[in-house]
């Protein structure tokens, strides 16, 4: 009685439920200034996907793909290969299978046995929002879909739209046509794939705040291994040491869980305002007054707290073969490491790759005590 | 100044545990003195004994440059000597005047004459209180000030203030300290314990430390700055040797979340609190009394309530969780060790067995459950022996068992559960040395067998001995969390106090 009376006010108020709070960052996920504090490695303008292919370092940025050589704390690009559309994810695969994604165009195969093929359509449908992908094996490709009929740089419409639209396709890529089995539905912006320990797989569901494990072979249903995380999941890079490092790209807080809550103010925020000033995350911020968090508010003596709310962030988990957190690398508000994308263990270093800025930092792991310190 | 009081070599031991040990402290006519120090410092003994609420051991008090022994509270304030406590020692349901005039009641009264005496009376101290207000409808400040009233009117010459501003708002506070400078100026002396040391270093003309029971500074309050009086409360010699090198231990990592609390409130005591805590993990939580530490755990383990508007959230397990009494808590394997063992953590006059029984019956999901007397006594003795609880025979009475042992019994009564999260409440609090090296021992086989514990202290160095991470508490809610190997004593209280 008590229960449906609070919950009857809630809904009255509009807010008070027990949804409408973001997770506070504390135990692992406690704020520090390690991203800000480590080493440029390159400045790249939409730098995206880091990956290791053939004992070196590849990355996206925009429509290219390029090769990574680090030279002291810094990295030198070269090698550019540049595509009609924007790269959305490099995977790399046994021997030497190096796919890519193209936002609104499908798959690319790009080296190893399968080079050349190109998979545009999977269940019938166009491929146009491939986010990530992983090799199972040279044969076989996983690759998962964000959301239906939407590109993958349309995301933060996605999200206010509040998609769930998004899917897994298994691509066997043996025959002389890839065929595509969907091995899971309705997922809400996957963004992310890792091998998992036991033959699964984990994914990053962004817009529910969680990373799921799948049964590669089987068709039971995927168990969350962590939710309700203070922030958006995105892609998941394994550890050498069986456990993972968690990009995520933007952070959650109450006011955008508010607006997600309120369908017509959404809907007319997205009907009448510019997506660069609409209340929801993004992959950097506070580059316009017209932002709807002012600068004003969020400054004290013309010095931006670190500790305001904003629109991005730079957060980067390092995560045991549970995924159980254990510890993590912050750009904070005030800092210059926001909308981390994805990261990758390379030569002892952690390469953080953050989109929103435009830069690679080089965390050196063995000053910051390691993954698990 | 002369001295108007003085402790020589003042001793006051509960069961031969000195509680304060040989202190010598003056206080001069007309003088404010303000006395800091820790949780369990010995300054509410001390001022306990000036107020003749008890007497002391050995040693001796001397009031106008007389021995003074003191029997009761009643005859400390016909000397003249009164104290204000933190919680107001008036009668809600009476005025203000009456409460003034309380004890001094006629046979008839003629309560028209009595509120004309109460206000002229209030207004010669400059206290705009309405004498016919009844005291439960006034706030914080006005309480203080019927309470100093009230002391005035006993012609008290020393007047001692017991945290007297931690109820107050921050305009109550500023005018509490006009007061007690006009005070001053009408020849009173005050002594003024406190927590906060900036109002300490505002408001005195001196300042004495006391720590384990013990003076260890006393100085002008020029000659004091923070960092001296923080170095002061916590410096402690015998306390790193009996409690090891925090910063020589390795910590546990983080495991899974069990609890997520977000945005909890419980009116003005517990305000928007967040924090989390991990299994396999202890969470230290430190704060000085009043912080609200007690009360964040008791809503989490059903004992109270929090709002129920904007009460914020308790998630156990990612799970939505409110219980409004403990048992469902307990179920779900929550449980909650308290502070206040003999109130809350027995039955004293049954038997250890008993006790333990008890915590077993609760998560019993038949509430008709029978037990036979056998069955009871073998589970007391499988965890007498497992905590080492030193009794001749199970079958003795809590009440007959040392505090270390009595808090073993609490402890084996709460493990019997099978908890996921265990909340230990100052578990060492009146607990002998040997005891607390057994008890921290038990703590940490909890943790290291991956249940989450919590162990909120008011002792700073057991939380920096037992904790992995540690969370301080301040007015209410949660305001820093350290990783151990950045903890120091200083830091902690520099927190804690800010």
């Amino acid at each position: 009685m008590i229960a449906a009376l609070k919950r009857a006010y809630a809904a009255f108020r509009g807010f008070d439920d027990e949804t409408g709070s973001a997770p506070m960052m504390d135990g692992p996920l406690r704020p520090n200034a390690l991203l800000d504090a480590a080493p440029v490695a390159l400045s790249l303008a939409d730098v995206d996907n880091l990956t290791q292919h053939h004992g070196a370092l590849l990355c996206s940025s925009g429509s290219q793909v390029l090769r990574l050589t680090p030279q002291g704390t810094s990295l030198t690009a070269s090698d550019a290969r540049v595509f009609e559309q924007a790269v959305t994810f490099v995977a790399a695969g046994p021997s030497d299978s190096l796919a890519i994604g193209l936002d609104s165009r499908g798959i690319l195969m790009l080296e190893g046995p399968h080079a050349g093929m190109t998979i545009t359509e999977v269940g019938g449908q166009p491929l146009r929002c491939p986010t990530a992908g992983l090799f199972i094996d040279a044969n076989t490709l996983i690759v998962a879909n964000g959301a239906e009929g939407r590109t993958a740089a349309d995301w933060k419409r996605d999200l206010m739209e509040r998609g769930a639209t998004g899917s897994l396709w298994l691509i066997d890529l043996s025959a002389l046509t890839a065929t595509a089995t969907q091995r899971a539905t309705d997922l809400a912006f996957p963004t992310g794939l890792a091998h998992a320990p036991g033959g699964r797989l984990h994914v990053s569901e962004a817009w529910r705040h969680r990373i799921l494990a799948f049964e590669t072979g089987a068709t039971s249903a995927p168990q969350p291994v962590l939710s309700d995380l203070p922030a958006y999941p995105g892609r998941i890079a394994p550890a050498p040491d069986g456990g993972f490092w968690l990009a995520l790209f933007a952070p959650r807080n109450q006011l955008v869980e508010f607006v997600l809550r309120e369908d017509d103010y959404r809907r007319r925020m997205i009907d009448n305002v510019d997506p660069n000033f609409w209340i929801a995350p993004a992959l950097s911020s506070g580059k316009s007054f017209l932002e709807p968090i002012q600068g004003g508010a969020r400054k004290k003596l013309n010095m931006l707290k670190p500790w305001s709310p904003s629109w991005s962030y730079g957060l980067v988990a390092g995560c045991g073969p549970t995924m159980q957190p254990l510890r993590s690398f912050h750009s904070r508000a005030d800092g210059a490491v926001h909308g981390v994308t994805s990261c990758c263990e390379f030569n002892e270093r952690l390469y953080v790759a953050a989109k929103g800025s435009g830069r690679i930092v080089a965390v050196d792991l063995a000053d910051v005590g390691g993954r698990d310190s | 100044m002369s001295p108007i009081l003085e402790f020589r070599q003042a001793t006051k031991a509960f069961r031969g545990i000195p509680a304060i040990k040989n202190i010598d402290f003056t206080l001069s006519a007309g003088e404010i003195h303000a006395i800091v120090g820790e949780n369990g410092a010995g300054k509410s003994t001390l001022m306990k004994v000036l107020a003749g609420v008890y007497e002391l051991t050995s040693g001796e008090l001397i009031f106008d440059g007389k021995p003074l022994h003191l029997k009761s509270p009643a005859e400390a304030l016909a000397r003249g000597i009164a104290m204000v406590f933190q919680e107001t020692n008036l009668v809600p349901s009476m005025t203000v005047a009456q409460n003034i005039y309380l004890g001094e009641e006629q046979l008839f009264n003629r309560l028209r004459g009595l509120y004309i005496q109460a206000q002229r009376f209030l207004l010669s101290l400059n206290f705009y209180v309405d004498p016919m207000a009844l005291v439960s409808t006034l706030g914080a400040g006005k309480k203080q000030m019927v309470e100093i009233a009230r002391a005035v009117h006993h012609h008290a010459r020393v007047l001692i203030f017991d945290e007297p501003t931690a109820s107050l708002t921050p305009e109550e506070k500023f005018h509490f300290f006009n007061l007690v400078r006009r005070l001053q100026r009408d020849g009173m002396s005050i002594i003024f314990i406190s927590h906060a040391l900036e109002e300490a270093l505002a408001l005195s003309d001196r300042i004495t430390v006391l720590r384990d029971g013990e003076v260890v500074a006393t100085d002008s309050t020029p000659n004091f700055d923070r960092s001296r009086l923080v170095h002061a409360m916590v410096g402690r010699n015998l306390s790193s040797e009996l409690y090891g090198s925090a910063q020589a231990r390795k910590t546990r990592p983080y495991g899974e979340e069990i609890l997520s609390v977000r945005n909890l409130s419980m009116g003005s005591i517990v305000r928007n609190t967040s924090f989390s805590v991990f299994s396999g993990q202890i969470t230290g939580m430190f704060g000085l009394v009043g912080a609200g530490r007690t009360e964040t755990m008791k809503i989490i383990a059903g004992v109270l309530k929090r709002d129920f508007f904007h009460g914020g959230e308790v998630r156990l397990k990612r799970r939505h969780v409110r219980y409004r009494t403990p048992r469902p808590a307990v179920v779900d394997g929550i449980v909650y060790v308290t502070e206040d063992r003999k109130v809350e953590g027995f039955f004293e006059t049954m038997s250890i067995a008993q006790n333990i029984q008890i915590g077993e019956l609760t998560t019993s999901e038949n509430p008709l459950a029978l037990v036979t007397i056998a069955q009871a006594r073998q589970l007391a003795a499988e965890w007498t022996k497992r905590l080492g609880v030193r009794a001749i025979d199970p079958a003795a009475r809590v009440i007959e068992l040392s505090g270390g042992n009595q808090q073993k019994v609490v402890i084996a009564k709460s493990l019997i559960q099978k908890p996921k999260l265990v909340i230990f409440d100052e578990p060492t609090r009146g607990v002998d040395v040997g005891a607390i090296v057994e008890i921290h021992r038990f703590i940490n086989e909890l943790a290291d067998d991956g249940i989450a514990v919590v162990v909120i202290s008011s002792y700073l160095p057991e939380v920096l001995a037992l904790s992995d991470r540690i969370l301080v508490a301040r007015q209410g809610r949660i305001v820093e969390e350290m990783d151990l190997s950045e903890a120091t004593e200083a830091k902690i209280m520099y927190a804690a106090v800010h």
